[in-house]
């Protein structure tokens, strides 16, 4: 599996958020992705994800062009730092809602990734009520849920305590291991450190990199 | 979530029909017809169709207050999956515009399904209290007292999560909530128009087709069907109910359409619109 940046722009308001990225990427490898605040890192995430469109450039999976050949990436797992659920339902609700869209997996598939992210898919607490660290972990099992080909993590360890980053850890190089690509973008430089295959910069729209 | 948005549906309709029935449902002789009723709910007074006088624009302002508490509650229908689970559906779902039509199909049960409970339960509270007969007129009236406040209803409610989406919840509800009650002070236009009738190229209630808050008004409909025709009684023969009805089904089309185009283009560029994070 590979997917290619090339050439990618965007500009939002006058402002330059990508600047001729080029990538060139392939599956079973992780990517990670750092840089200050407002660098452009979600914003590259978002293209990807076909959340946005670019200004001119392409970004393509396996040769099929999104946004010519399809709306967004296939198989996608996603998490972008600051989304959020339904508060007004529990856990297991709001990723059979979300999981209803593509219809991929089961109510058992799903329950298997809450167990995975330290979880109880019986617990009855809305989302509205749970604590931030538990908001993360429901992302991530989100993201994994559907086994997808892709994974685009922004932050992904946010908000987690020590155990709960190991967890997480583990579950990303396992999803390295069964041949996802997986684009990290973490300020943590001990899970870029530790998790990443090849390392990008990303400053002021433009991608360098990639270190190994 | 859902049950929820159904108990407020269920509870604003049939305690708005309640409050409706009890303040504007008022016969002479304790009795009423199913024609005068709806009239009355529409902004009739006893016998006599609403006039262009301020208090009567105000009662009629007063009897659309459920109608605003539905654009209220479900203005942020659409508009909530932008605030929270966005960028969640739209990475998965790439048919966004199948997702917003799913999503307007619900939206405009509902709106049905409100009307109903509010016009029902008008004229069950008015049964109670005094004696309600059905005529002929009533019954056809009622399909009109339905279908164009239900129409109206949808596509206002629609058109406040559409501004939503682009400008915020107090925008959505400030610009269409405003839109309408400046429909309904060009009302007093006719009045003055009256005054200076000489001044008038068209007779007057020409100008009454082109407000939209005019089609809420049944009294000042007419019909070619004759027993509905003579059931209202209009004074003024220009507006026609099967013309405010395709006046209202065109303003959903077209808030639906636009809907759809915004719904298709919008870049999620934020994962919470309302807090703009």
């Amino acid at each position: 599996m590979e997917l290619l940046v090339e050439n990618a722009n965007k500009t939002i308001r006058g402002r330059r958020i990508l600047c001729d990225v080029n990538l060139e990427l392939s599956g079973g490898n992780i990517y990670g992705f750092i840089g200050r605040n407002g660098s452009g890192k979600t914003m590259l995430f978002r293209a990807l994800s076909g959340l946005i469109r670019l200004d001119s450039g392409t970004i393509s999976l396996d040769g099929r062009v999104l946004h010519r050949d399809f709306s967004v990436l296939p198989s996608l797992g996603l998490i972008l730092e600051n989304a959020g659920l339904y508060p007004g339902l529990t856990g297991l609700e709001n990723l059979k809602y979300l999981a209803k869209l593509t219809r991929r997996v089961g109510t058992e598939e799903i329950r298997d990734a809450i167990r995975r992210v330290g979880l109880d898919p019986d617990d009855k607490r809305t989302y509205g009520k749970y604590s931030l660290g538990m908001k993360q972990r429901l992302a991530i099992a989100q993201a994994v849920m559907e086994s997808p080909d892709v994974l685009l993590l922004d932050e992904p360890t946010n908000a987690l305590d020590e155990s709960g980053v190991e967890d997480i850890r583990r579950i990303i190089t396992e999803e390295r291991d069964r041949g996802a690509l997986i684009l990290l973008a973490s300020h943590n430089k001990e899970d870029i450190r530790v998790l990443s295959d090849y390392v990008f910069r990303i400053e002021k729209g433009s991608v360098s990199g990639a270190e190994v | 979530m859902i049950r929820y948005r159904l108990r407020m549906l269920f509870l604003t309709g049939v305690l708005g029909g309640i409050s409706l029935s009890v303040l504007y449902i008022n016969p002479y002789g304790g009795e009423i017809s199913l024609s005068e009723a709806l009239l009355q709910l529409s902004g009739s007074r006893g016998d006599f169709p609403m006039g262009f006088a301020m208090t009567e624009m105000v009662s009629f302002s007063l009897r659309l207050l459920p109608a605003y508490l539905f654009e209220l509650f479900f203005g942020i229908m659409l508009y909530r999956h932008f605030c929270t689970a966005s960028i969640y559906i739209f990475s998965r779902y790439p048919k966004r515009v199948r997702w917003y039509f799913r999503e307007c199909l619900a939206l405009g049960g509902g709106a049905l399904l409100f009307q109903v409970l509010l016009v029902g339960a008008a004229l069950v509270t008015a049964a109670l209290r005094y004696r309600l007969y059905i005529d002929a007129g009533g019954l056809l009236l009622g399909l009109y007292a339905l279908a164009i406040p239900a129409l109206w209803t949808y596509g206002a409610t629609l058109a406040v999560n559409l501004v939503a989406v682009k400008a915020g919840s107090s925008a959505g509800f400030g610009v269409v909530a405003g839109f309408q009650t400046v429909c309904i002070v060009l009302f007093g236009l006719e009045d003055t128009l009256r005054r200076y009738a000489d001044m008038v190229i068209e007779p007057e209630g020409k100008l009454l087709r082109f407000n939209p808050m005019a089609s809420l008004v049944m009294g000042w409909h007419t019909s070619g069907i004759e027993v509905l025709d003579r059931a209202v009684y209009a004074p003024y023969r220009t507006m026609d109910f099967n013309h405010s009805l395709a006046l209202c089904l065109a303003l959903c089309l077209g808030i639906l359409l636009a809907g759809a185009w915004i719904i298709q283009r919008h870049e999620l560029l934020k994962a919470d619109s309302e807090t703009g994070v």
